[in-house]
C-alpha cells in the first residue's frame, strides 16, 4: 500500500461514510431505547453518506465500471461493502423521508440502524488483510464503535433530549475500550527499520493518542459541561484523525520489507567463522 | 507442483536483470510498472550472511489473495494454475495492491487499471517458456509446469521471502551449494527466528 499515490479519497470516503452511518445507528439506538425519533440526525447521516459514496467513485481508475464492483459478493469483502453501502443509504433515506413526512416508523428506523451497523462492520472487514499487520484485530471494530460514538455526540449537539447523554457516555466508553485494544496491538508490532522513517510509523504514538483524545477522552468529559456543538466539532476532528492515522499506519509485509528486515539482522550479526 | 510457477536457483542468479528487461520488452512495460524485479540481499557483503538476488514477479499463488479480494472478478486462475488479470474487467480500485503481500499488481495511471505478470501465457500456449526464463543467461530462472514437481532440494521460503498472508506462492528456490554457504544460510535463518 505504501506504493499508492495517496489515501485522500479513501480518508474522505470512509470518514464521511463512518460519520453518516454512525449518526443513523445512534439515532436508531435512541429511537429503540427511548422511543424518541430524531429525523434530523438521520437526514444528516444520509447527506454525509451520499457525499462519501460520490467521493468513493472518484478514486476509481475506471469510474464507468463501478457497477462491476458488486460481482464478487460473498467472496470479496470489498464487494460486500459496495453492496451494503447503497443499501444502508437507501434504508436511512427511507427512514428520513418518513420522518420528514411526519410519520416516523420506529421499525424502519431500527432496520436502517441495523443495516448501517452492518455497513460499518463491512468497512472494518475490507481492511482485515493477512498481509497487513496494523489493520487486524480490534481495528476491524473501530469503524463501528467510532462511528456510533461520533453519531451519539452529534445527536447530543443537535438535540437537548434527556437520555441522550447516557447513550453518549456509553458509546464513547465502548469505543475507547476497543480503540485502546487497537493501540496496544499496534504498539506491540515490531516495526522494521525500513518503515521507521515513515511519517505514520515515526509518529504512531502521537497519531493514535490524538485520535483517542479527540474522539473519546475529550468528548467524554466535555459533554458534561461544554456546549454540545463544540464537543461535536472535537469528535469530528477525532474521526478525521482516526482515518488519517489508519492509512498512515498501513504496514504491508512485502518482499522488499522482509529483505530490509533481513539486512537489519545481518547488520547485527558477527561472522560465525570469526574466532 | 499444484500450479505452474518459477524455480529460482539462488546459487546461479547473478542479478543481471536480463529477466526484467525481457519481461518489459515482451509485455511492453515501462520500468516504473515492470512486472518483474530483482531484489538483492546483503548488498554490503556482510560476512555473516549469504549474498543472493531474488528475481520476483507474480508467484501465481495456490490461494491468490488478489483473486479472493477483487470485487469485480478481474482475476482468474487457469486450469494450469496461471493467475490471469483481465484488464477489461478491472475498476482500478487498487484493492489488489493492498491484498497481495508480494507487491505484484502494478497500477497503470494512463490506463486506470492494474496489471501483472501472466507467466507469458501466450508463450506457454505456443509451447515456449516465459520471456524472463528464456532470457536468463545463467539458467537460474526456470519455469516449472503444473504437471512437474520442483527438485527435491528446492525450498519454498528463504530469508527475505516469506508468505505472510497464507497465499501459498508457487515460487521455489534452489539454495546456495557448498558447505560454508549452507552453514551461513542456516546461521542467518536461526538469527531471524530469534
Amino acid at each position: 500500500m505504501s506504493r499508492q499515490a495517496g489515501h485522500g479519497p479513501l480518508v474522505a470516503f470512509t470518514g464521511l461514510a463512518i460519520a453518516g452511518a454512525g449518526l443513523v445507528v445512534a439515532a436508531a439506538c435512541l429511537d429503540f431505547a427511548n422511543h424518541h425519533p430524531f429525523p434530523p440526525a438521520i437526514i444528516a447521516g444520509v447527506l454525509l453518506q451520499a457525499l462519501g459514496l460520490a467521493i468513493s467513485l472518484g478514486h476509481l481508475g475506471r469510474k464507468r465500471r463501478a457497477a462491476l464492483a458488486a460481482r464478487g459478493a460473498g467472496r470479496s469483502a470489498l464487494s460486500n461493502e459496495v453492496i451494503l453501502s447503497p443499501a444502508a443509504l437507501a434504508c436511512a433515506a427511507l427512514a428520513a423521508g418518513l420522518g420528514l413526512w411526519g410519520r416516523p416508523m420506529p421499525v424502519v428506523t431500527v432496520i436502517a440502524g441495523v443495516i448501517n451497523g452492518l455497513f460499518l462492520v463491512s468497512i472494518g472487514l475490507v481492511y482485515r488483510l493477512r498481509g497487513q499487520d496494523t489493520w487486524r484485530g480490534a481495528s476491524v471494530l473501530t469503524p463501528l464503535t467510532g462511528g456510533c460514538a461520533f453519531g451519539a455526540i452529534a445527536i447530543q449537539a443537535l438535540s437537548a433530549t434527556d437520555g441522550v447523554l447516557n447513550m453518549v457516555l456509553l458509546l464513547v466508553v465502548l469505543d475507547a475500550a476497543v480503540f485502546v485494544q487497537r493501540w496496544r496491538e499496534v504498539a506491540a508490532i515490531r516495526i522494521p527499520a525500513a518503515s521507521r522513517a515513515d511519517f505514520g510509523m515515526s509518529h504512531r504514538g502521537q497519531l493514535l493518542g490524538a485520535r483517542f483524545f479527540l474522539l473519546d477522552a475529550m468528548p467524554f468529559f466535555m459533554v458534561l459541561a461544554w456546549p454540545a456543538p463544540l464537543v461535536a466539532g472535537v469528535a469530528a476532528a477525532g474521526l478525521v484523525v482516526d482515518r488519517m492515522a489508519f492509512y498512515a499506519l498501513a504496514l504491508q509485509r512485502t518482499t522488499e520489507l522482509e529483505i530490509a528486515g533481513v539486512e537489519e539482522v545481518l547488520g547485527s550479526l558477527r561472522d560465525p567463522h570469526e574466532s | 507442483m499444484s500450479g505452474a510457477g518459477f524455480l529460482l536457483d539462488l546459487h546461479r542468479c547473478v542479478g543481471c536483470g536480463a529477466c526484467v528487461l525481457a519481461c518489459r520488452i515482451e509485455n511492453g512495460r515501462v520500468l516504473a510498472t515492470a512486472w518483474r524485479r530483482v531484489l538483492p540481499l546483503n548488498l554490503s557483503r556482510r560476512p555473516a550472511g549469504p549474498t543472493y538476488f531474488l528475481s520476483v514477479a507474480c508467484h501465481h499463488c495456490e490461494e491468490p489473495a488478489c483473486l479472493r479480494g477483487c470485487p469485480s472478478g478481474a482475476y482468474d486462475k487457469r486450469p494450469d494454475g496461471v493467475v490471469i488479470h483481465h484488464e477489461e474487467r478491472c475498476l482500478g480500485c487498487r484493492y489488489c495492491e493492498m491484498t497481495c503481500p508480494f507487491g505484484t499488481p502494478q497500477f497503470d495511471e494512463d490506463k486506470g487499471v492494474v496489471s501483472k505478470c501472466h507467466l507469458c501465457a501466450h508463450r506457454l500456449d505456443a509451447g515456449m517458456a516465459p520471456a524472463c526464463v528464456a532470457a536468463c543467461p545463467a539458467d537460474a530462472l526456470r519455469y516449472v509446469p503444473a504437471a512437474d514437481t520442483p527438485p527435491a532440494d528446492a525450498v519454498r521460503f528463504v530469508p527475505g521471502f516469506i508468505d505472510p498472508a497464507g497465499c501459498r506462492p508457487t515460487l521455489h528456490f534452489t539454495t546456495p551449494a557448498g558447505a560454508r554457504r549452507v552453514e551461513l544460510f542456516r546461521h542467518l535463518d536461526e538469527a531471524l527466528r530469534r
